[in-house]
This record gives structure tokens, C-alpha cells and sequence, in this order.
């Protein structure tokens, strides 16, 4: 099986996992969060650790807070007032991160070879690519580095990648999601037409 | 947490002295800038919110 599947199938399977994934973990799937978490904890070192409060806890602990911040009496904040219905949890922890990066990696090495497409090599296999990077390994893979790196610096820049932004944010109408998902994918519609057009 | 500061009015006071004042100061900015992963229950003044009851 060489064909890659329906745009529908594709989707389905998509939404599955992003479902499975809220269904199993309760949190909201990401990828890109998940790398910088990694690399805080590389960078920073080990955070403090948060507490988990519920909601109520959390108004509570707001409101006295507050009222030390203000130095005097202030009115509890609103039983309404839309604190996230899990209140605060703590981060997962990074090998949590790793291990869902690393299934990845799997996830992707197990399709390939059972689809019988697995190969190693070091050419890229796109032709607008290699008339911009050259036939050569070491343009090619410095490309797909220089390529990488703009990918982690505009997700970190947009607090989301496809995964956060566009199948979480947009499936909950996130004015944000929406605006973010627009950009890069219009981005990259617009780039394959350049990199078309230079073949 | 922003948006639980501008929904309810007995909050005002975070925004209005950590926002709309100096808001460098503000703790959450601060670790933003400089690059630092934002604790979900870090205050603007610095404090973490914790249990209630709980020794700070």
C-alpha cells in the first residue's frame, strides 16, 4: 500500500486520535507544548512544583489572594466566574512529553513499514525541494534543519502548531486557533506555489 | 488567567496594578519575556496560589 489515504479517511483518523487522546488523558492534545516543555526542563531545569486545586479551591485561594493584594476586605469573586472547569492541574511530567514524542517516531516508523514504504536515505524525494537545496545531502538535510527551526520558532511564537491550533483551537472555535491555523496554512499554500514556480 | 481578572469586577485590582500600571512588574510578564515557562498558578505580584489552608 503505497497510496495515501482519502482526504476523509485522513481527517476521521485525525479527529480519532485527537479524541481518544481528550477521552484518555483529559487534556487537550499538543505537540509542539510538549517539545517545549522538553527543552524548559533541559534549559531552566526542574520547575516548582504546581498544586492541583479544584475549582472551588481555586476561587477560594483567589479571593485570599486578592484580598491580600488590596490590603482591605474585597468581595469573593462570582461562583460564575469562568475559572476552567478542571481548575488547575500540574503539568504532566516531561517523561510523559517524551514518551508521546517518541511514539511518534514509532507511530511513524510502524506505518512505513508496514505499508512496505520504509527507507533510509538522505535525499529529500520532492523535486521543488531538491531544485532549491541541489541533489546534494548536506544542502538537503541543512534545509530541512533551517526548516525545522523556523517551524519551532513560529509555533512557539503562536503558543500552537497544527495539532494545538488547528485540530484542538479550531474544533472549539478559538478565535485565536482560527487566526493562527489561517496564517500558516495560507502561508504554506502560498510557499508551495513559490517553490512551484521556481521548478 | 487574564480573562478570570477582566470577568469579574472584585479582581479589578490585579489589572489595575498589574496591567494597566507597571506591567513589568508583573511577575507572569516577567517570566514570559525572559523566556521561562509561565506557572498556571503563578500570581502577577510573584505568589503562587495554593490550597486553601496551606502554609506559603
Amino acid at each position: 500500500m503505497t497510496e495515501r489515504w482519502p482526504f476523509w479517511a485522513g481527517g476521521l483518523a485525525l479527529a480519532g486520535v485527537m479524541l481518544l487522546h481528550w477521552l484518555t488523558v483529559h487534556r487537550m492534545m499538543s505537540v509542539s507544548s510538549r517539545f517545549s516543555a522538553v527543552v524548559d526542563r533541559v534549559r531552566w531545569g526542574r520547575a516548582e512544583p504546581v498544586e492541583a486545586l479544584s475549582p472551588e479551591e481555586l476561587r477560594e485561594a483567589l479571593l485570599a489572594a486578592t484580598q491580600a493584594e488590596a490590603g482591605v476586605g474585597v468581595p469573593a469573586p462570582p461562583a460564575s466566574l469562568p475559572v476552567p472547569q478542571e481548575g488547575i492541574r500540574p503539568p504532566q511530567p516531561v517523561s510523559t512529553h517524551l514518551l508521546f514524542l517518541g511514539g511518534l517516531g514509532v507511530g511513524g516508523l510502524l506505518g512505513a513499514t508496514l505499508s512496505g514504504t520504509f527507507s533510509v536515505t538522505t535525499l529529500l524525494r520532492s523535486s521543488e525541494l531538491e531544485a532549491l537545496a541541489g541533489g546534494s545531502g548536506p544542502g538537503q538535510a541543512a534545509l530541512l534543519v533551517g526548516g525545522g527551526a523556523l517551524v519551532g520558532f513560529g509555533t512557539r511564537m503562536a503558543g500552537g502548531c497544527t495539532s494545538g491550533h488547528g485540530l484542538c483551537g479550531v474544533s472549539r472555535l478559538q478565535p485565536g486557533s482560527l487566526l493562527a491555523t489561517a496564517a500558516f496554512f495560507g502561508v504554506g499554500v502560498a510557499v508551495s506555489f513559490a517553490l512551484a514556480g521556481l521548478t | 488567567m487574564f480573562e478570570w481578572f477582566s470577568l469579574a469586577a472584585s479582581l479589578e485590582v490585579w489589572k489595575t496594578n498589574y496591567c494597566r500600571a507597571d506591567f513589568t512588574r508583573c511577575a507572569r510578564f516577567e517570566a514570559s519575556a525572559r523566556g521561562r515557562p509561565v506557572a498556571p498558578n503563578l500570581l502577577p505580584n510573584g505568589s503562587l496560589l495554593r490550597k486553601p489552608g496551606a502554609r506559603t
